[in-house]
C-alpha cells in the first residue's frame, strides 16, 4: 500500500516529502506558486460563480472545471519539477514545433472556434485547447535551447528556427491576438537580450515587432477601437468603453480594506468576463488597495527570486528559461492588472493562475515547474534524489542537444 | 560570424564572453540584463501600484458612487391623480390601474439590445423604432426607467414574464390610468391626460417632470394640473445586472392629487349632448346668480380616454376626419346676430336717448349711409316699444337705437357685458370674441368707423363676434338683476357676490329687459320654450348670416324661470340653416325641461 502510494505522493506537490531537499529558492517558488494559485482558486470562486450560476444553474461550474485543470496543472507541475531540465528540452522542440502547427491549423477557415472576433480555440471534443496559451513553455524552452547555443548554431539553423518564433508570433497575431503575439514576442526578445546576442541586432529587431504591432493594430479595426476606447473609455460608454469603465468602477469600488470576499457587486453581470480577462477588478473590488498591493508584492516577490534564480544558474538555458518563466508568468500579470485598471489598452490576456481556462492555467503550472526545476538545478549539490541519474545521463551524452536539421 | 563578432565586441566589451569558446556553464551569462529586468519589473509594478492607488482612494468615493449607479435605481412612484367630481359628487374622471411595459436604459447590454427590441416589439405589438428611440434617447447613466407601452393586455404582461431572461432589463409594472366613466361626456370641459413629449418637457422642467410623465392637456385636467397631480413618490431599489429587484433600500410615498368637484351636472350635461343631437355647435347652461357653469357641451367631440393608452394612427384620422373635435364651440367666436339686441337696448336705455317707454315706428328697411338694413319679415311690424320689438326681433327698431346712441355708446356697452374679452372660466384658450371699434377698423381695413357699422353691430352683425359662453354671461344680467357673472367650473363655498359685479343698470332698465325677453317666449320667436315641464321662460333667438351661400347658424339664449331665474341656458348650432327659434329654441328648451325634472 505504501509502496502503491509513494509515486502519487510524489505527484501531489503538498505531499511531496522530497522538498525538504531543494534549494532555498526552489522551496519558496514552489510555495509562491501554490499560494499564488489559492488565492486564484478562491478569487475565482467569487468572480464566477453568480454568471456561472446564471447560464449554468450550478454556482460552480467554472470553479469545479478549474479544479479539475488545477489538478492536471499541478501533475505537469510535480513532473516537470522533478525531471531534468536538459530532458525536458529535449522533448520540448517536437512539442514545441507540433504546437506550431496546430497554431497554424487553428487559423484555417472552419477549423478553429471563433469567440468575439478571434479564432483563439481548436475545439478537441468538447473540450476547447487554446494552443496561443499552451504554447508558452514549449515557446520558452525552445528558445532558452536556441539563444544558449546562439553562438554554436549555423546560420541555417539560427534562420530555422528565427523562422518558426515569427511564424509563432505571426500566427497568434492573425488570430487575431495582439496581446498574446507582442507578449510572446517580448518573451522572445528578452530570452535572447539575456543570451547575450549582439545589441544592434536586438534593437533592430525590437523596431521591426514594433513596425508590426503599429501595422497590426491599424490594420485590425477592433484593435485600433481598443486603442481609442482606452485611451477616453468615456467616449463610447455603452460598447467600446464598457468594459473598461465596468472595470475601473469595480477596482475603484475596492476602496482601501474592499467591500469583503464575495461582496463584489460589479461581478453581478455589469463587469463582463469577469471570471477571466477582468477577474482582477473583482479582486481589487472585493479586497482593496491592500489586498491588491499584497498581490502586487506576491508578484514582486516571485519576479525577484524568479530572476535571482536566473542569475544563479550555473548553465545559460537555465537561465534563460528562468527568464522566460519570469517573463510570462509575471509580465504577463503586469500586462492584465495594467489593463484591468485602465493603463493599458484593453487586452484580452488571462491573469495567471487567476483567470477561469484550462490552457492558461495548465500552461501556467508548467512555466511554473519549469522554473521550480531551474531553481532546483541551481544548486545541485542539494538536488540529492536525482543526482546520480543525471550525473548519468550527462556522462553518457555530454551535448545531449543536438539542433535539429531545417526541414526539407 | 566574425564580422558580428566584432559587432557585439566593440559595443559591449562584457559580452566578450559570447562566442565559441565558452563552457556549457558561462554561455550567455548576461547578469546585466536580467538585473535590468528586475528594476522594470520593480518600476511597472510600482506604476501599477500607484494606478491603483490613485483609483481605489484618490477616485474611490467618485468610483463607488459610480459603481452605485449601477445597482441602485429609481422607480418613481407616479401619485393617484385627483378625481373629478360633478356637482353631486358623482365622477367625471377617475384612475384607474393598468399595467405598463418599461425599460431601464441602464440595463441594457449592447449584444442584447436587438433581441430585447425584436420580442418586445412583437409582444406589445409596436414597430421597434418606438422601442428603440425614446431608450436609446435617454441618458445612458439615469437610472430612472422609460415606460415603452401602457394599458397592456393579460397575454402580453405573461408573455413578458414568459420571455423573460431574452427581454433584458424590461419590467412590468402597475400604472394608474386616467379613465372616464362616462366617455365623451363633458370632454371639452374635462380635458384630457397624455404623456409629456419633449417640447413640452422644456416649459415644464422647473416644476420637476420628466419626459413621459402624465400632464392634463386640455380642459380641468390642463388647468388645474398643479392640483391634481399630487406629488411624486418614488422607490429606491438594488437590482442585479439584469434588472430584476433585490431589495428595495428606500421609500418615498406619493401623495395623491387634489379632488376637484365641478360645478358640472352630469344629468344636465348629458341633456345638453343629447339635445345637440350631433349637430356642430355648442350648448352652455349657466346659473346665472353665481357663475357657476352647470353643463358645457360641443360637438363634434371625442373619447378622453384614449389618450391614456396608445391612440393608433387609424382612431386618430377618423377623429381628425370630423372636423376639429377638439375645438370648444362654447368658447369660440360667432357672430352673435339678433341675441346681442339686448345689449342694443340696454344702451339706448341707460344712454337715456332713448328711455324705456320709447316708441320707435319700424319698417320694411332702414336705409343707412346708403345701404338699406331690411327687416326680417321685409315689411315692418309698425309702430313699436322696447318689448314688442324684442318680441319680434325687429331689427329697423334696434337699428334705430344703434345709430341714435352712436358707435362709441354702443362699443362700450358691449364691452360691459364681457364681449370682446375672455369670460375668465379656466378653461384655457378661450377666445375673446371680437367687438370691433373705429381703432381696429382703420388697422384692419384702413377705413374709418361708419354708422353702418354701427348699425349693423346693433342687430349682432358685421364684425361682431361672440363666445356662446358670452352670450350666456349676457343673458345673466337681465337675469340676475343686473350683475355681469365670471363663470366658473370649480364648485366651492363662496358666496355668489365674489363671482359677480355689478353693472349698475337702473332698475327700469332690467325690467324692459326681462318683460321683453319674456315676451320672445309667451307670443314672439322663441315660442319654442313654451311648453309643459318648464316654468315660464324669457330668451331670444338669433339667427346669424354668415356670408357667402353658406346656412346662417342658428342661437337662442333663455333662462328660467322668468320671475326668478336659475338657470341660463344658450344653444348655439353652426350653418343650421333655420331661424334661432326654430333650430335652436327647442334645444334650450331641452335643456331646461331636464333642468327642472330632475331638480
Amino acid at each position: 500500500m505504501t509502496a502503491l502510494l509513494q509515486p502519487l505522493r510524489q505527484i501531489i506537490p503538498f505531499f511531496n516529502p522530497n522538498v525538504l531537499e531543494w534549494s532555498a529558492e526552489a522551496r519558496l517558488l514552489r510555495w509562491l506558486t501554490l499560494l499564488w494559485l489559492g488565492i486564484g482558486l478562491v478569487v475565482l470562486f467569487s468572480a464566477s460563480y453568480p454568471v456561472a450560476d446564471a447560464e449554468f444553474g450550478d454556482g460552480l461550474y467554472y470553479f469545479k472545471r478549474q479544479i479539475l485543470w488545477a489538478f492536471l496543472g499541478l501533475i505537469g507541475f510535480s513532473v516537470l519539477v522533478r525531471t531534468p531540465l536538459r530532458y525536458v528540452t529535449s522533448l520540448a522542440q517536437w512539442g514545441y514545433l507540433l504546437l506550431v502547427g496546430v497554431l497554424l491549423i487553428v487559423l484555417i477557415p472552419g477549423v478553429g472556434t471563433t469567440v468575439n472576433g478571434a479564432t483563439r480555440w481548436l475545439a478537441i471534443g468538447s473540450l476547447p485547447l487554446q494552443p496561443s496559451e499552451l504554447i508558452k513553455p514549449l515557446l520558452v524552452l525552445q528558445c532558452a535551447t536556441v539563444f544558449s547555443n546562439w553562438s554554436r548554431l549555423r546560420w541555417p539553423t539560427r534562420l530555422f528556427w528565427l523562422g518558426v518564433f515569427t511564424l509563432t508570433v505571426g500566427g497568434i497575431l492573425l488570430q487575431p491576438n495582439l496581446s498574446t503575439a507582442a507578449l510572446c514576442g517580448l518573451a522572445i526578445w528578452l530570452i535572447a537580450l539575456t543570451a547575450g546576442l549582439p545589441w544592434l541586432q536586438m534593437l533592430a529587431t525590437a523596431g521591426g515587432g514594433m513596425v508590426l504591432a503599429l501595422i497590426s493594430i491599424g490594420s485590425q479595426d477592433y484593435q485600433r477601437r481598443r486603442i481609442m476606447s482606452f485611451l477616453d473609455p468615456w467616449a463610447d460608454p455603452m460598447h467600446d468603453g464598457y468594459q473598461l469603465i465596468q472595470s475601473l468602477l469595480a477596482v475603484g469600488s475596492g476602496g482601501l480594506w474592499g467591500t469583503g470576499f464575495g461582496l463584489s457587486q460589479q461581478k453581478l453581470f455589469y463587469l463582463p468576463i469577469q471570471y477571466t480577462d477582468f477577474i482582477f477588478a473583482v479582486f481589487a473590488e472585493e479586497f482593496g488597495l491592500v489586498g491588491s498591493f499584497l498581490l502586487l508584492l506576491l508578484l514582486l516577490t516571485y519576479a525577484t527570486f524568479g530572476l535571482v534564480v536566473a542569475l544563479k544558474s550555473p548553465q545559460a538555458v537555465q537561465q534563460l528559461t528562468a527568464v522566460g518563466v519570469t517573463v510570462f508568468l509575471v509580465g504577463q500579470s503586469l500586462i492584465n492588472i495594467g489593463v484591468a485598471t485602465g493603463a493599458l489598452p484593453t487586452t484580452g490576456l488571462p491573469l495567471p493562475l487567476f483567470s477561469y481556462g484550462g490552457s492558461s492555467l495548465i500552461a501556467s503550472l508548467i512555466l511554473a515547474g519549469l522554473l521550480v526545476r531551474v531553481a532546483r538545478e541551481g544548486n545541485e549539490a542539494e538536488v540529492v534524489s536525482l543526482q546520480a541519474r543525471r550525473q548519468a545521463r550527462n556522462r553518457g551524452s555530454r551535448r545531449s542537444l543536438p539542433p535539429p536539421q531545417p526541414l526539407p | 560570424m566574425t564580422r558580428v563578432e566584432r559587432m557585439t565586441t566593440a559595443v559591449k566589451p562584457v559580452s566578450k564572453v559570447v562566442g565559441r569558446k565558452q563552457t556549457p556553464r558561462t554561455v550567455g551569462q548576461q547578469h546585466q540584463a536580467v538585473v535590468i529586468m528586475l528594476f522594470i519589473s520593480a518600476f511597472l509594478l510600482g506604476g501599477i501600484g500607484t494606478r491603483l492607488g490613485y483609483l481605489q482612494l484618490v477616485e474611490g468615493t467618485q468610483n463607488q458612487a459610480l459603481a452605485e449607479n449601477n445597482r441602485v435605481r429609481l422607480i418613481p412612484r407616479s401619485p393617484v391623480r385627483g378625481t373629478l367630481f360633478d356637482r353631486r359628487g358623482r365622477i367625471l374622471g377617475s384612475s384607474r390601474l393598468s399595467h405598463s411595459a418599461y425599460v431601464w436604459p441602464l440595463a441594457q447590454r449592447y449584444e442584447t439590445w436587438d433581441t430585447t427590441v425584436t420580442y418586445l416589439a412583437k409582444i406589445l405589438n409596436l414597430p421597434p423604432e418606438e422601442i428603440r428611440q425614446p431608450v436609446e434617447a435617454a441618458d445612458y447613466n439615469d437610472p430612472t426607467r422609460v415606460r415603452i407601452a401602457r394599458d397592456l393586455t393579460p397575454a402580453q404582461i405573461t408573455a413578458i414574464k414568459e420571455y423573460g431572461n431574452l427581454l433584458q432589463g424590461v419590467d412590468v409594472d402597475i400604472e394608474h390610468l386616467r379613465h372616464y366613466p362616462h366617455k365623451q361626456l363633458a370632454a371639452h370641459v374635462l380635458g384630457y391626460t397624455g404623456e409629456l413629449n419633449a417640447e413640452e418637457l422644456e416649459e415644464r422642467r422647473e416644476d420637476g417632470y420628466r419626459l413621459g410623465d402624465i400632464v392634463g392637456q386640455m380642459g380641468v385636467e390642463e388647468s388645474y394640473e398643479t392640483l391634481l397631480r399630487g406629488e411624486w413618490g418614488g422607490q429606491q431599489v438594488e437590482v442585479d445586472g439584469a434588472g430584476k429587484v433585490v431589495r428595495i433600500l428606500g421609500q418615498k410615498s406619493s401623495k395623491a392629487g387634489q379632488d376637484l368637484m365641478l360645478t358640472l351636472d352630469i344629468d344636465l350635461q348629458k341633456a345638453a349632448e343629447a339635445a345637440l343631437a350631433n349637430r356642430r355647435g355648442a350648448v352652455v347652461a349657466m346659473n346665472p346668480n353665481n357663475g357657476e357653469v352647470l353643463a358645457i357641451a360641443s360637438y363634434p367631440t371625442f373619447d378622453p380616454n384614449i389618450f391614456s393608452s396608445r391612440i393608433t394612427e387609424e382612431t386618430w384620422q377618423k377623429l381628425q376626419g370630423q372636423g376639429n373635435p377638439f375645438v370648444n364651440r362654447a368658447l369660440r367666436g360667432f357672430p352673435p346676430a339678433s341675441t346681442f339686441k339686448v345689449v342694443t337696448a340696454t344702451a339706448g336705455m341707460e344712454s337715456g336717448k332713448y328711455p324705456p317707454d320709447t316708441v320707435l315706428p319700424t319698417m320694411a328697411y332702414l336705409v343707412v349711409g346708403g345701404t338699406a338694413f331690411g327687416e326680417w319679415n321685409r315689411a315692418g311690424f309698425g309702430p313699436m316699444g322696447y318689448v314688442r320689438a324684442m318680441a319680434w326681433s325687429s331689427n329697423t327698431f334696434h337699428g334705430q337705437i344703434g345709430r341714435g346712441v352712436g358707435g362709441p355708446t354702443l362699443i362700450d356697452w358691449a364691452r360691459r357685458y364681457g364681449f370682446g374679452s375672455p369670460t375668465d372660466i379656466e378653461l384655457k384658450s378661450e377666445s375673446s370674441g371680437l367687438i370691433a371699434d373705429d381703432a381696429w377698423k382703420r388697422e384692419q381695413f384702413d377705413w374709418e368707423w361708419t354708422v353702418g357699422d354701427t348699425v349693423n353691430m346693433s342687430i349682432g352683425q358685421g364684425f361682431t363676434q361672440a363666445t356662446p359662453l358670452q352670450v350666456a354671461v349676457m343673458f345673466s344680467v337681465p337675469a340676475n338683476g343686473g350683475y355681469r357673472v365670471t363663470p366658473h367650473l370649480i364648485k366651492d363655498d363662496r358666496g355668489a357676490d365674489n363671482w359677480r359685479e355689478s353693472m349698475n343698470l337702473k332698475p327700469e332698465t332690467i325690467k324692459i329687459l326681462r318683460d321683453g325677453l319674456h315676451a320672445v317666449v309667451t307670443s314672439g320667436t322663441g315660442n319654442a320654450l313654451n311648453v309643459g315641464g318648464i316654468p315660464s321662460a324669457a330668451g331670444k333667438s338669433g339667427t346669424a348670416e354668415t356670408g357667402g351661400n353658406r346656412p346662417s347658424h342658428a342661437w337662442f339664449g333663455g333662462y328660467a324661470p322668468a320671475d326668478k331665474p336659475e338657470i341660463v341656458v344658450v344653444a348655439f348650432i353652426e350653418h343650421a340653416g333655420g331661424g334661432g327659434g326654430k333650430v335652436a329654441g327647442p334645444v334650450v328648451a331641452k335643456v331646461l325641461s331636464a333642468y327642472f325634472a330632475n331638480k
